[in-house]
Order: structure tokens, then sequence, then C-alpha cells
């Protein structure tokens, strides 16, 4: 009972557990989160950059980009890049450069402003064209060229492109071509066989063809036929004297007439004769003329018409689009570079303020209105002090320095660039490039590049880009590619210099190239005009190319020259010479057989072989010879019988 | 998402169990300065860092910077007036000049108008909002409402 008489201990209230104002297990999620990033940046980081380095280099610019390493120093704040690599996208199996080593030291106080400044980076150990251990990856050209093609651009080079497309070659193919060719060879035959082979020949064979007709109508065969058969069939008739007279008069008056005839023969025949050798010479001497007027020649292959610089401007206009191309490319993506880190939050107080007292204009107006309702959303800045603003990245000077010593094949590169930055306007000085260096057993006698980069006013930019390369080793150049027909320089040996300047969207560029006594490869879908270009691989010239671009950068005035144009015209020319000389040749055969087919029958029944005057003549004075004989010997007989009369008379 | 929803119901449970007011009511505070202060600035960072490592309320804090965020959009050129006035003054320049020098002061971006205006109305404002206890006003608010209705029929 007692017991029950006890109060029933209460259960005590649960003390609640009090609780830290720290939330410790916040502290330690964050302690993991920093441990975390401390390890990323101590053992991760490295390769982590490493990785992007290599993948963005492939992205940009197509072909696999190997870097040995990345170091970075924290305590002196530096990085180091071993061997950096890269393939060569022609040949995957060795590198078009390799690195040996690039030093930088960096600041960290700009990095806490989100800016990478270098106060000096070394650049050792460049080789050129090394064997890598495996083939590169290289995507392939037609994805490469999108990746570097810059679209906006892209207009501006197939314009230049489409603007140069038809060629002296194409329309020579035409020519060549066999559906061509047969029609012309028709024409051809169309114009033979008819004696047309131009209006010109026309006209002379249709004279000459009526000079033969009226020498056929005014001495018809029949009756020199007549006149030749009595002259030889004359026989002296010792008849009555007078009929005997008569006779021989009218022999005498047959004689005359012939010989008459016989004038006038050869008059027309030396005639026609001079004639045709005038034709002869003047075809001859201006076969592209003659071709010209048979309506042969196409407007663009008349070399009256081509110009040595026209047919250069048209060989190598997609030869020199690229090189200008790449040109625009390097400028543009320094441009880009240049204006990459633009401020993208434009301060109200940097918009251009109402001038002084004068009354505001309704421009002005809203722009103060605009200025107020934009720092009323976002707030104005007020400047107490002008921080040192720093570029996102900025190269204070990159030393390249790569001697080889004997053994090594690294050549000699040596150079300075300064001030290479994503914001030149923030800096005092230009960007300065001045490289030169020579790696003979890379096939680079020796190279200089002196470049100014000027961008520090975004509105007034200019780059100064002088390029000189000497005795370098030109391998399979594709010099031209038509649709059918492509000129390629196997190997040659070659000095480039180009100078740019280009101030805002204007530019001013002179590109010489000369490749020395150059090795051809042709090729065309017609072997007519494939074996007419491989005579350049006999011309034995050096082989010099310029090209001079000026005025807007997306609308150069180009001129192109070049000494191929010179070579291609002279083969062209020899071409069509020979062509058109063959034709002539063709053509005269016939046309003076044509004329001699006219006077043969005529000239066969007086025993006359050939055409030639003095044979005739001499043939004729035989004749007429023998016939004079007759005549004389009747006027002897006509003598005697006088004689033998008068003494009958006198006997009687 | 889900952490924001689930921080919401949480914080309608706490204001609905009558408990910890005063953490509550600095979860407050701390909002309000949250939202006048820019998330890229040196104090926004912190005042989120101190949400999360000190013992407040976060849905509470979250909540608060979500509305008063969506409160001051009307006086932001109130803000901007007042921010204007106080970097205006002429004896304080020689301070504003050392602290924009400072690496590390200027990225509280003290130079901009609403910020600095800002900071100063939520300095003096902050007394008011922890006395007042806006959490009071929320309590009567439909969303503790729905969450008794909840609870009703979750019992059931």
């Amino acid at each position: 009972m007692e017991n029950m008489d006890k109060p029933e201990s209460t259960p005590k209230p649960k003390k609640s557990k009090s609780k830290s104002v720290v939330r410790w297990e916040a502290l330690t999620v964050f302690a993991l989160v920093v441990s975390l990033a401390m390890i990323y940046v101590v053992f991760l980081l490295e390769f982590h950059l490493k990785w992007i380095a290599e993948n963005t280099a492939f992205e940009s610019i197509g072909t696999e980009v190997n870097i040995g390493s990345i170091d970075i120093d924290f305590s002196e704040p530096s990085i180091f890049i071993d061997r950096i690599q890269m393939t060569n996208p022609d040949k995957p199996e060795e590198n078009s450069i390799e690195i040996g080593k690039i030093k930088l030291t960096f600041a960290y106080a700009p990095l806490l402003k989100g800016s990478f400044i270098s106060d000096e980076t070394s650049v050792l150990g460049i080789k050129f064209h090394t064997k890598r251990s495996s083939p590169g990856r290289v995507l392939p050209k037609d994805q490469r060229v999108l990746i570097l093609k810059d679209p906006s651009r892209a207009k501006v080079h197939d314009a230049l492109r489409g603007k140069f497309k038809a060629s002296a070659f194409s329309d020579l193919a035409d020519l060549f071509k066999k559906d061509k060719r047969a029609e012309i060879k028709k024409q051809y035959k169309e114009k033979l066989a008819s004696l047309k082979v131009s209006e010109e020949i026309e006209k002379q064979t249709k004279a000459i063809k009526d000079k033969a007709k009226s020498i056929e109508d005014g001495v018809s065969s029949s009756e020199v036929k007549g006149l030749l058969a009595e002259v030889k069939n004359f026989k002296f008739e010792a008849g009555s004297t007078k009929d005997s007279l008569d006779s021989a008069a009218k022999a005498l008056a047959l004689v005359e007439k012939l010989k008459s005839k016989r004038k006038e023969i050869k008059n027309e025949v030396n005639s026609l004769q001079s004639e045709i050798s005038s034709l002869k010479q003047q075809v001859k001497s201006a076969p592209i003329q003659f071709l010209k007027d048979s309506n042969m020649l196409k407007a663009s292959l008349d070399p009256s018409q081509m110009s040595p610089n026209k047919i250069s401007e048209e060989i190598l206009s997609e030869y020199f689009s690229i090189q200008l191309s790449q040109v625009d490319r390097v400028t543009s993506s320094l441009k880009k570079q240049a204006l990459g880190d633009k401020a993208k939050y434009v301060d109200p107080a940097n918009l251009p303020k109402s001038s002084g007292d004068s009354k505001p204009t309704k421009n002005q107006m809203s722009l103060e209105k605009e200025k107020e309702r934009i720092f009323k959303k976002y707030g104005k800045n007020v400047v107490f002090y002008k921080p040192a603003v720093f570029p996102k990245y900025w190269f204070k000077k990159i030393i390249i320095n790569s001697k080889s010593s004997a053994g090594q094949d690294l050549g000699d590169v040596s150079g300075l660039i300064t001030d290479f930055s994503a914001s030149p306007e923030l800096l005092k000085n230009p960007m300065v490039v001045k490289i030169n260096g020579s790696v003979p057993k890379q096939g680079i006698g020796s190279f200089t590049i002196d470049s100014t980069i000027d961008h520090r006013k975004i509105d007034d930019q200019s780059e100064k880009i002088s390029i000189e390369v000497t005795d370098y080793l030109v391998k399979g150049l594709e010099l031209f590619e038509g649709s059918d027909e492509w000129i390629k320089i196997v190997k040659s040996n070659s000095s480039t210099v180009l100078d740019v300047f280009l101030k805002n969207d204007e530019i001013n560029l002179e590109l010489k190239q000369t490749l020395k006594t150059p090795s051809y490869e042709v090729f065309a879908e017609d072997k007519n005009v494939e074996s007419l270009m491989k005579r350049l691989q006999n011309s034995g010239s050096d082989l010099n190319l310029s090209l001079k671009a000026s005025g807007d950068i997306k609308k150069p005035k180009l001129k192109i020259s070049s000494n191929i144009g010179d070579l291609i015209l002279s083969i062209v020319k020899d071409e069509l010479k020979s062509q058109a000389s063959a034709l002539v040749s063709k053509g005269l055969a016939k046309l003076s057989g044509a004329a001699a087919d006219k006077l043969n029958p005529y000239l066969k029944e007086i025993d006359v072989a050939s055409l030639k005057a003095d044979d005739l003549d001499k043939i004729f004075d035989k004749e007429i010879e023998q016939g004079l004989q007759k005549l004389k010997q009747k006027d002897q007989t006509k003598d005697l019988k006088d004689k033998l009369m008068k003494k009958l008379f006198k006997k009687f | 998402m889900y952490f924001i929803v689930q921080q919401f119901l949480s914080l309608i449970k706490l204001l609905h169990s009558d408990h910890s007011d005063d953490k509550i009511a600095w979860a407050f505070v701390l909002g309000f300065f949250s939202a006048v202060a820019p998330l890229s600035s040196l104090q926004g960072v912190l005042l989120v860092v101190i949400a999360l490592i000190f013992r407040f309320q976060f849905g509470a804090f979250l909540l608060s910077w979500l509305l008063f965020s969506i409160f001051l959009m009307p006086f932001l050129g109130l803000l901007h007036s007042l921010g204007s006035s106080i970097l205006g003054v002429e004896a304080l320049r020689g301070v504003y000049t050392a602290m924009q020098k400072s690496d590390l002061l200027s990225l509280t971006r003290f130079n901009n108008t609403i910020v600095m205006g800002g900071f100063w109305a939520a300095l003096l404002l902050s007394p008011l909002i922890k006395s007042t206890k806006v959490y009071y006003f929320l309590k009567s608010t439909i969303f503790v409402k729905v969450y008794d209705l909840y609870g009703k029929y979750g019992q059931a």
C-alpha cells in the first residue's frame, strides 16, 4: 500500500540537447571541399590543364597537339611546359613544329582579378618536321578548313575565287574537247570542202575560181583544140595560088590568135599564182588572225586579247586567294584576340555627356533619361581612384632562343615578342614581334618576321607584318586547280617576301614569291591540253609570282602578276600557230589543187604538164615554132611556085 | 528544387512550432542584407557562408532573400539616391579612396550607389525587421494554414 501511496515518479522531461551556434557539420563539409580543391590543385590541376590545352588546340587547328608535361611552381610562381608537338597535317607521322620547353613566370595578385600576367616567357628548343612516336590525329582537310575558316570571311574568299573562275586552260580544253573537236573537225572539213576556210579566203577563192572560169570561157578548150589542130595539121595545099595564099593567111591568123590567147593565159596564170602566193604569205604570217577570222578561236584564247597578267590572274587567283585568306585569317584572329576581353558592362558614366550650357537636344535629353534609368536599375559606380586594370592575359616579354649545337638539328631561331596581350588598349606600347632564324636541315634557309600590331585604340587599329623566308623547299604546291585541270609544283626552292599593312579595314599587301626552276606536275582531262601544259616543264625558268592587294579588306583591289603568264602565252601562241599553220597549209594545198583542177583539163589539151607559166611558155613557143616552120616551108614553096610561074609566063 | 521545397516546408513547420524565434528573425535580417548585396561581391559571399556555417534557419534566410529582393525593386531609385548622398560626402572621400585602393575592400563594390544605399538601408532597418518579427506576419499567412490543414488530414 505504502508503495501504492507513493506518488508515481513522473518521468523527467527530456532535456533538450543544446545545439551549438556553429554548424560544425557544415564546417566539416566546407573543410572537405577545401581539401578536395587542394588535392585537385596539387595532384590533378597539371593533368587537367594539359588535357584542356591539348583538346583546345586540336579543336582549334584540327591537328593533334601533344604536351609532354605541365609543371606549376607555386612557391616562385612559374609554369614549365615541356615538349609541345604539333602534328603536321600533311604528314601525320611527323610534327610541323616541336617546342622543347616553355618557361613562364606569373604574378599572383592579378590572378585575383582574373588576369594572367607573365613578366618573362622563354621558349627554347624549337624544331621543325621532327618524327613522332605515333602518327597524330588529323581532321580531314575539309573539316580543318571549316575550323580555320572564319565564316564571315568565307564569302569574301569565295567571291575572290569566283571572280577568277574562268581560265585560259578550260577554254583551251573546250577547244580540244572530244565533242568540240569533232565539231571543229567537221567545220574544218566543211570549210575546206567548199574552200570556205574563211570569209577572206572564200572571197579570194571565189575570185580565183571566177578567173579560172573566165579563162576557160574565154578560150574554150574546143576552140583552142581546133586552133592547135589546124596549126598542127596545116599542110601546104599546092592547089591554086589563091587557095594556097588564103590557106596560109588563115594559118597565120590562127597562129596570131593562138599567140594572143597564149599571152592572155600566161597573164591569167601568172596573176593567179601571184595571188595564191600572196594569200599564202598573208595567212602564214598571221595564222592567229586567220583562226580568229574563221571563228575557230575563242576570244579568251586570242593572243591579241590575252595579256600575260590576265593569264597569271586566271591561273594564280585561287592560289593567291588562299594566301590572302591566310593573311586575313591571321589579322582577323589578331583583331579578335585584341577585342576578346571587351568589357561587357559599360559604365553609364562613360556615356557621352551633354555639352555644357547649350540647350540639350532631344537626343541628348533621351540619353540623359536613359542614363538615369540605368543608374536607378544598376546603380552608378562612383570612381574615387582609378585602379590598375589588368588585361585578361599579358605576356610582357617572350624570349625565343633556340640555338643549335653540333650534332643537333634544332636550327637557329631567336626573337623577342613584347606586350602580347588580350587588352592592348590598357598597354602603353603596341605588340612587337621580331623573330629570325634559319633551319637549313629542315629546308628553310632563313626567315625573318618583323611585325607591329597596334590595337591600343579600338577605333584606330593597325597591323604591320613583314615576313621574309628564303631558300625553303616547296613540295606539292597546288598552283592551279580547275575543274578539269591542275598544275602542281612538285618541288622547288622558294623565297617569299610578304609585306602587309592593315589599318582598320584598309589593306595594303605585297606578296612576292620566287620558285626556282620548279618541276611541274600537270593534269588535264583533255590530253591535248595536258601535253600543252607539260611544255611548262621545258621552260626551265624561275617562276615569279606577285600579288598586290589594296583597299577595303572585304573587297580588295588585286593585282596579280607573274611570268607564268608569259610562259603560258608563248605556249598557247606556239600551239595555235602550229594548229593554224597546219590548217592553212591544208587549205591552201586544196585551194591550189582546186585551181589547178580547173586549169588542168585545158592545159593538158595543149600538153602542158603543170601550171607553171614558164613551162607553158616553152610549150607554146615550141608549138608556135613548129607552126611557123611549116609556114616558112609553105612560103618557100610559094616562092618556088612563083618563080616557076614567072618562067612559064615568060615562055608564054 | 527538392531542397528548396524541403527548406520551405521546414520553415513552415518551424514557424508553426513556435520555436527558435530569434534564429528565424536573424535569418530574416541576413536575407535582407543579402537582397541588397550583389552575390558577386565580397559581402554577398560572406553572408551566404555565415548563413551556412552558423545555425540560422536557412529556409528563412532564402525566403527573406527572395521576398526582399522582390520588395526592394520599386525602391532601387531611392537606394540609388541614398547611396549617391552617402558616397557624395566630401569628408569621407579619403576613406572611400583608401577603400577603393584596397584590393580586398574594393571587392565589396561599395562605390556602387545602389550597393552603398542598400547596405545602409539594411543596416538601419534590420533592428526593425528583427523586433517586429516578420515571421509572425508569415505565421498568419496562407502557407501555415495550408500546413495546418495538411497536418489534420495527415493525422486522420
